[in-house]
């Protein structure tokens, strides 16, 4: 496989956009993802596009609008890992050599669902009986409060945080700080998970060009390498799972560690899953970023935020920045594009070298989540 | 000479009861594979962990221990509010279902299969449902 590269990034901010379709939210962001790279529509070979709700062909009936076509277009499924598995297809479509300038886009209009909970598929058997995104996080969020010496106050820390990150991004959902009292007082949705505890529901779109090490060196624009691709499906377990040490979390990171030659101890700044804020605390175990047991820890330290020794979710994560669920993965890699190349604005991480993006995807009985993508890039 | 035709599994059409009365009392009806001994719940069609299709309808348990629960105040599904979780019976088998609400769960209670009057509930033993 040879090297790809990120050269350019775009997105809306996220929000409620009810008078956009799914081709009006994305096609601002592509056309402007172009622009940025000084790459013309006709130079695209490859788009895949990752959508969870968008129904029958959303990539074309998004490029169809700015005239691309012709060309093969892709539509990527994945749920909430939908987004970021577009652009590990971008990637592998590059590093192949089978194409050298590919579009990777992520889109999600879930205002159409008038919010509440995501529907999920009734043919799975628990969702039959009553199964829910927000339950699998409380149920998780029950099991830490039994297992560890933690306790409520500690996954309000971490919307505290997301939303304090989010506050300076101009792209998030939600740009107000909010205090520990108010997240515990926010309404109930998921026991012991509150209101503030879970990510909106809301849209977005997201572009990102991948490209060869001979176009990027033609380009001569800032750009970022992506030193691992990783993409997992969930393990069938019916038994008695961990549901605080998600294999399918901590397999594909020591793969991506594995791949790109980093280990955590490398990573300057990471954008991983909080879908709910007990997620954040799960996954700092699961990818390596402290030992089991350390997480709530590793959070109070301070040294997940600006300041400290790998920041996470500058962008304000999911909780904050918000999470229209197949366009997350690509806002994800938007958002470390910016990191890398030091065009982060307020919320930039200093020196930010090395960074490592991870979203899972789906809920599904038996397997942790349906899908996992996990992205390592450095600084070109 | 032809190929014989693959079957599809009506997954969705079997009519089995989710319990079932046995002399240990009410007990989840899952399946068993007579392949790798594994159960099941819900029944299934193909064996995940050993590949076999040769499963047969079997009681799976009855007492088991609450692994993890909440309760949902929304939901894409069913009236809120509703208490769920998942219980760990013998054999490595865990179940997901609606929890009786008539007392508190704390994470290690045991918990029973009930019938109730819609259908089943995992229930405090001895508890009313």
């Amino acid at each position: 496989m040879s090297d790809a590269y990120v050269v350019s990034a775009a997105m809306i901010p996220m929000g409620r956009y009810p008078n956009s379709s799914y081709a009006g939210l994305a096609t601002g962001p592509v056309l402007d993802c172009l622009q940025r790279a000084g790459v013309q529509r006709s130079e695209v070979q490859a788009v895949f596009c990752g959508h969870t709700f968008g129904g029958m062909l959303t990539g074309q009936r998004i490029m169809k609008e700015i005239g691309i076509g012709g060309i093969p277009i892709t539509n990527i499924d994945n749920a909430c890992s939908g987004g970021a598995t577009a652009v590990h297809a971008a990637y592998q479509a590059v590093a192949s050599g089978q194409h050298e300038i590919v579009l990777a886009v992520g889109v999600e209009k879930l205002t159409q669902f008038g919010g509440g909970t995501l529907p999920l598929i009734a043919e799975d058997p628990e969702v039959r009986a009553g199964m829910v995104m927000p339950a699998v996080y409380a149920m998780r969020a029950q099991r830490f409060l039994y297992e560890r010496d933690a306790s409520v106050e500690d996954f309000a820390a971490v919307s505290v945080k997301a939303r304090r990150h989010g506050a300076l991004n101009p792209y998030a959902q939600f740009r107000k700080a909010v205090t520990v009292e108010e997240v515990l007082a926010s309404r109930p949705i998921a026991d012991p998970l509150t209101l503030f505890m879970c990510c909106p529901t809301g849209d977005g779109a997201a572009a990102v060009l991948v490209v060869s090490d001979a176009v990027h060196r033609r380009l001569g624009t800032p750009a970022i390498r992506i030193a691992a691709s990783v993409l997992h499906s969930g393990e069938m377990n019916l038994g008695h799972r961990d549901m605080l040490n998600p294999q399918i979390s901590a397999l594909s990171a020591q793969d991506a560690y594995q791949a790109s030659g980093f280990g955590p101890d490398d990573v300057d700044v990471v954008e991983l899953h909080d879908a709910f804020s007990i997620a954040e605390l799960v996954y700092y175990e699961a990818i390596g970023l402290c030992a089991t047991g350390e997480s709530q820890k590793l959070l109070a330290s301070g040294e997940t935020t600006f300041g400290g020794r790998v920041v996470v979710n500058p962008s304000g994560g999911l909780l904050a920045k918000g999470h229209p669920v197949g366009a997350s993965g690509t806002a994800q890699v938007a958002e470390m594009f910016w990191q890398l190349t030091d065009t982060a604005g307020d919320r930039q991480v200093d020196q930010a070298r090395v960074g490592l993006t991870h979203v899972t995807g789906g809920g599904i009985a038996g397997l942790d989540h349906g899908a996992c993508t996990v992205h390592v890039f450095e600084s070109a | 000479m032809s190929v014989a035709p693959s079957s599809p599994v009506a997954d969705l059409g079997a009519d089995a009861a989710e319990v079932v009365d046995t002399p240990e009392g009410v007990q989840l009806h899952g399946t068993r594979c007579r392949g790798c001994s594994a159960a099941s719940f819900p029944g299934r069609f193909v064996c995940y962990r050993c590949g076999s299709r040769d499963l047969v309808p079997a009681p799976v348990g009855g007492s088991g221990t609450l692994y993890s629960w909440t309760t949902m105040h929304v939901s894409a599904s069913q009236p809120v509010p509703y208490t769920v979780g998942y219980v760990d019976f013998a054999h490595d088998v865990r179940a997901f279902g609606h929890l009786a609400t008539d007392r508190a769960w704390q994470i290690g209670d045991p918990v029973e299969v009930a019938r109730t009057p819609g259908g089943w509930v995992f229930a405090h033993p001895g508890g009313t449902s």
